[in-house]
């Protein structure tokens, strides 16, 4: 009977392990001559990260479906090896040294986020390896990394930066005494996020009349309560610093009690995507928040429109986000720039691409551009945008493809068209 | 003043139904059966991809479609317990059958979260429904139905358990097993049969739990492993096995988060809600209703 | 004759045999007593007879209208739902149910479902504390009141043959007394068969017809009649204290 009992175990035990461990998978030219050249990299995969790791990885692969398709990066072909680190930050590091040291790739891409991207740079930093970024905020800030380059559009000043552009738009209104909601996730980036608009509403002489943070999801299921407490101020402009399921929750429930605040949102994650649009659809009409592609005509970031186009139409196959707004252009850029480098200076070494990437920025399909001069390894200027919606119809995802209904409004540069002021918020 | 205190206290009593609803499962095979199922959440997650599924691809009322998920996640359940009865209880000791299980049942969770990756992708899912963006209006108390259908979802469960287990046959007998499972089998009754079916109960709970759960707000696979926490002081702090004591005690507590939020700040929610269960353990170490 | 038989019953406990060889009968409509000390395994015989012991052989059997009946082997649930019942030592009440609850779920059995109300008066009748109490948790009953508990619960699923595992333990001798007159009364208002271990001799003698003693897991003297009984050697010795 013991036997039996012990050989359960067993099984459950396999099971478990096999799921967690999913082992590494190689992808890339079978048969070749010559050796490949292997990138690795860890993703969210599975997990609450998982959504922008798969599309990420998605990226990566339609880039070096690209370089091979040219015949590879020195002649020779590019292939990547990735594991799956389930949105665990834990994980991390040492997926990275067996990267490194078992699997002996010879370069690596970050895995996804913050918290994952700066768990492995003391692996990266160890081993001297070039280490571009994929969506981390501020990353470096304590590592001061040479070649960490972080491939997100926000630029130094970071999420700080998108309380400038909410309250320059508000600003615009012209109306003078405007009071300020402040609500934001209670985690990094939503403490960023508030700390920003303490700062901007300061710069701009606006007035606070409520700043909190709720517990992150699934702490929070219901937020009738704190956005009715929010209401109860009577805050001119509310800006939020959410998480996906906050900020579906949080529009959500500025509708059901009757809040209509002048202007709403700000760095609402998760609005990229496609099932968070599809979701909310007209609900979303007036709501404002940081985006880093739409489809308005200001926007020309390099071949943008290109990659997005074989991105959307993989994504629908393989059942990973069908836009492509959010991640992939710069995902897809990270492993470009990479491979430029390589190809560009013939050497593998770390030090040799490392310095040729420093000295010549970044370029591919989301444009190009030089690297923040203080060395922190962000792009040299934000690209970020605050859009306004207007004009949804439908929950259809057609509504989020065609121009006008994602309108900018700030900054002037991408400007697209002029804010609605006070935001026409939920009408249909 | 008082507008807002009515509103903010009615917001507390709709979630905290849908609390109990979502820790009731767990108070019946926790508390009468003593099987640490703490995959429940991850069942509830599950439940709530299921309704989604149905909803989506049949276009089905998501609470109809929670009603036909049901029998499917009672079977499951009725065939777990079996083979959980013959693997671990019927073969060690209470203590080690338990710690067992723990690994087990940890192991469930985490290949339902894999499951639900594979098969639904990672991403955030709700239900929408034509009732969902409905507000009523009652003086000034505003109830959305997006909160107040869930609400009454969960009231209508916790009553039809409650007088299951308190006026029909085999509901007593599922109680008295979990009293005195020797002295159950003295009166007549096969105590797997009855554990059996009071497992498969509480995964039909898991499974309808999931259903109010997407109409509430958008769930995603991992949600079920990070819900533990409360669905577990849930189930405690109403005396596990109490189906009234669940429903009281999802209200005590969607209250005083609901308060909290509106008057410490958001930010002390959690940090209020587990002090009071720490306060009611440490007066009435069985929970609240635990005769 | 209906009768229950028990042949040459062993049983054993992880190796160690406690019943050696234990033969009796109990025929429709007696009151026969199973008399022991302490650790001589009158509730062993019991247990095996319900079917709560996996250890045992030998031979027990039912004989019903010429039909042999075998119990041995059979699911404790089963040989409940063929009429037989026990209330067990130590009485094992449902804790926190309520009085009427345990009542109750006595008359689980299928054959027992119909007749609840009548039975349910039956009991009350026979016990009137019960019905006084019917709302109380059962935990909160007196001994006394518990072990009326434990009959009546058994008498709820309407068994024509009851065993009673120490109907007197820690009761005091008044109620004892009391206890031992209901059980008289039901064998003869229910023609119950009734199997009744004991170790007060004196009061269980009132109600039976005759008796076992058993030591050291054997049985080791049958009295035939009361008469029997009270002048052996063996219970003047073990049970009156007389040399
Ligand atoms: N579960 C058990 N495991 C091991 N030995 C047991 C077990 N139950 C009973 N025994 C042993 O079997 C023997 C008979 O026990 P049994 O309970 O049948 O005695 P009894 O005649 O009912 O005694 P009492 O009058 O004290 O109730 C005793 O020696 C006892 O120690
Ligand atoms: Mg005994």
């Amino acid at each position: 009977m013991s036997m039996k009992r012990f050989g359960l175990m067993l099984i459950i035990l396999v099971v478990v392990a096999s799921f967690s461990m999913a082992g590494g998978k190689a992808e890339g030219q079978e048969g070749s001559d010559t050796e490949p050249i292997r990138i690795g990299a860890s993703l969210a995969l599975t997990g609450n990260l998982g959504s922008a790791g798969k599309s990420i990885l998605l990226a990566w692969q339609i880039c070096l479906e690209d370089w091979n398709a040219k015949g590879g990066v020195l002649g020779r072909p590019v292939e990547l090896v990735y594991y799956d680190d389930h949105s665990n930050a834990s994980e991390v590091p040492g997926l990275y040294t067996k990267l490194i040291t078992v699997d002996k790739v010879d370069f690596i891409q970050s895995p996804y986020g913050t918290p994952a991207i700066t768990a492995a740079m003391p692996i990266a930093m160890e081993h001297g390896m070039v280490y571009p970024g994929n969506a981390a905020l501020a990353a470096n800030k304590e590592f001061n990394y040479k070649y960490y380059f972080s491939f997100w559009p926000l630029g130094p000043r970071q999420v700080e930066g998108i309380a400038d552009l909410f309250f320059e738009a508000a600003m615009s209104s012209g109306e003078k005494n405007l009071t300020v909601a402040i609500l934001s996730e209670d985690n990094e980036y939503g403490a960023r996020v508030s700390e920003g608009a303490l700062e901007s509403v300061k710069k701009y002489g606006l007035k606070v009349v409520y700043n909190d943070r709720y517990p992150p999801s699934p702490a929070t299921v219901d937020f009738t309560p704190v956005v009715r407490a929010v209401q109860n101020t009577g805050a001119d402009l509310f800006f939020v610093g959410s998480f996906p399921q906050g900020t579906i929750s949080i529009i959500k429930a500025c509708k059901e009690v009757g809040y209509k605040p002048k202007l709403f949102g700000g760095a609402m994650t998760g609005v990229a995507y496609a099932a968070n649009l599809t979701e909310l659809g007209p609900l979303l009409n007036g709501v404002c928040a940081c985006c880093y592609y739409v489809p308005e005509p200001t926007i020309q970031f390099g071949n943008v429109e290109d990659f997005l186009e074989t991105y959307q139409s993989r994504a629908a196959v393989e059942g990973v986000d069908p836009l492509g707004y959010y991640n992939p252009p710069w995902a897809y850029s990270s492993m470009d720039t990479l491979l430029k480098a390589i190809e560009a200076t013939g050497s593998l070494d770390q030090t040799v691409v490392g310095d040729y990437i420093l000295a010549n920025g970044w370029d591919s399909v989301v444009g190009k551009g030089a690297w923040d001069p203080a060395g922190s390894g962000e792009i040299a200027e934000s690209r970020g945008f605050l859009v306004q919606w207007r004009g949804i119809e439908s929950n259809d995802l057609s509504e989020f493809m065609v121009p006008g209904k994602q309108v900018i409004i700030a900054p002037e540069e991408y400007q697209s068209g002029p804010m609605l002021w006070p935001s026409p918020l939920f009408e249909d | 003043m008082i507008d807002v205190i009515l509103n903010t206290i009615v917001s507390g009593i709709l979630i905290g139904g849908f609390y109990a609803a979502c820790a009731i499962g767990l108070s019946i095979s926790f508390g009468m059966l003593r099987i640490p199922n703490i995959a429940h959440p991850g069942f509830i997650i599950a439940g709530g991809f299921l309704t989604y599924y149905f909803n989506k691809t049949f276009g089905l009322d998501p609470l109809l479609a929670g009603l036909l998920i049901i029998p499917i996640f009672f079977a499951f359940g009725f065939l777990l317990y079996r083979g959980y009865n013959r693997f671990f209880e019927s073969k060690r000791d209470e203590r080690e059958g338990q710690m067992s299980a723990l690994v087990l049942f940890f192991g469930v969770l985490m290949i339902i979260e894999a499951l639900l990756s594979v098969t639904f992708g990672v991403d955030f899912r709700t239900v929408t429904t034509p009732w969902s963006s409905i507000v009523l209006h009652f003086g000034s108390v505003g109830i959305c139905l997006r909160m107040a259908v869930p609400f009454l979802c969960s009231v209508l469960m916790v009553c039809i358990l409650y007088l299951y287990f308190s006026k029909t046959y085999l509901g007593l007998v599922i109680q008295a097993v979990a009293q005195d499972s020797m002295a159950a089998t003295l009166i007549g009754s096969d105590p797997r049969f009855a554990k059996s079916i009071a497992f498969g109960i509480s995964f039909s709970t898991a499974a309808y739990a999931g259903t109010l759960f997407v109409c509430l707000v958008p769930v995603e696979p991992s949600l079920g492993m990070q819900f533990l926490g409360r669905v577990f002081s849930i189930a405690i702090l109403g005396g596990l096995g109490s189906p009234l004591g669940t429903a009281v005690a999802g209200l005590i507590v969607g209250i005083t988060e609901s308060l909290t939020t509106a008057y410490i700040g958001s930010s002390w929610t959690l940090a209020v809600s587990f002090i009071l269960l720490l306060i009611i353990i440490a007066v009435k170490p069985t929970g609240l209703f635990r005769r | 004759m209906n009768k229950l038989v028990v042949n040459n019953l062993k049983a054993s406990y992880q190796s160690v045999q406690v019943l050696h060889d234990v033969s009796l009968t109990l025929h429709e409509g007696e009151t026969v007593i199973l008399l022991g000390t302490n650790g001589n395994g009158k509730s062993t015989v019991m247990k095996c007879i319900m079917g709560m012991l996996k250890s045992c052989s030998g031979e027990i059997y039912l004989e019903r209208d010429g039909q042999r009946i075998d119990l041995l082997g059979k699911k404790t649930h089963d040989i409940v739902n063929m009429g037989i019942t026990l209330v067990p030592e130590g009485r094992r009440l449902f804790p926190y149910l309520t009085v009427k609850e345990n009542l109750v779920l006595g008359s689980y059995p299928h054959h027992a479902r119909g007749d609840v109300d009548e039975n349910l008066d039956y009991c009350y009748e026979i016990f009137p504390r019960l019905k006084e109490r019917h709302r109380q948790i059962s935990n909160t009953l007196s001994g006394g009141e518990r072990q009326m508990l434990a009959i009546a619960r058994s008498l709820m699923s309407k068994p024509e043959i009851l065993l009673i595992d120490e109907a007197s333990m820690g009761l005091a001798p008044v109620i004892v007394r009391d206890v031992m007159v209901q059980i008289g009364r039901l064998k003869d208002q229910r023609k119950l068969s009734i199997l009744l271990t004991e170790q007060n001799f004196n009061q269980a003698i009132k109600i039976a017809d005759r008796g076992y003693i058993i030591v050291h897991g054997s049985i080791s003297y049958e009295g035939k009649n009361k008469d029997e009984l009270m002048g052996n050697d063996l219970v003047k010795k073990i049970f009156l204290g007389i040399e």
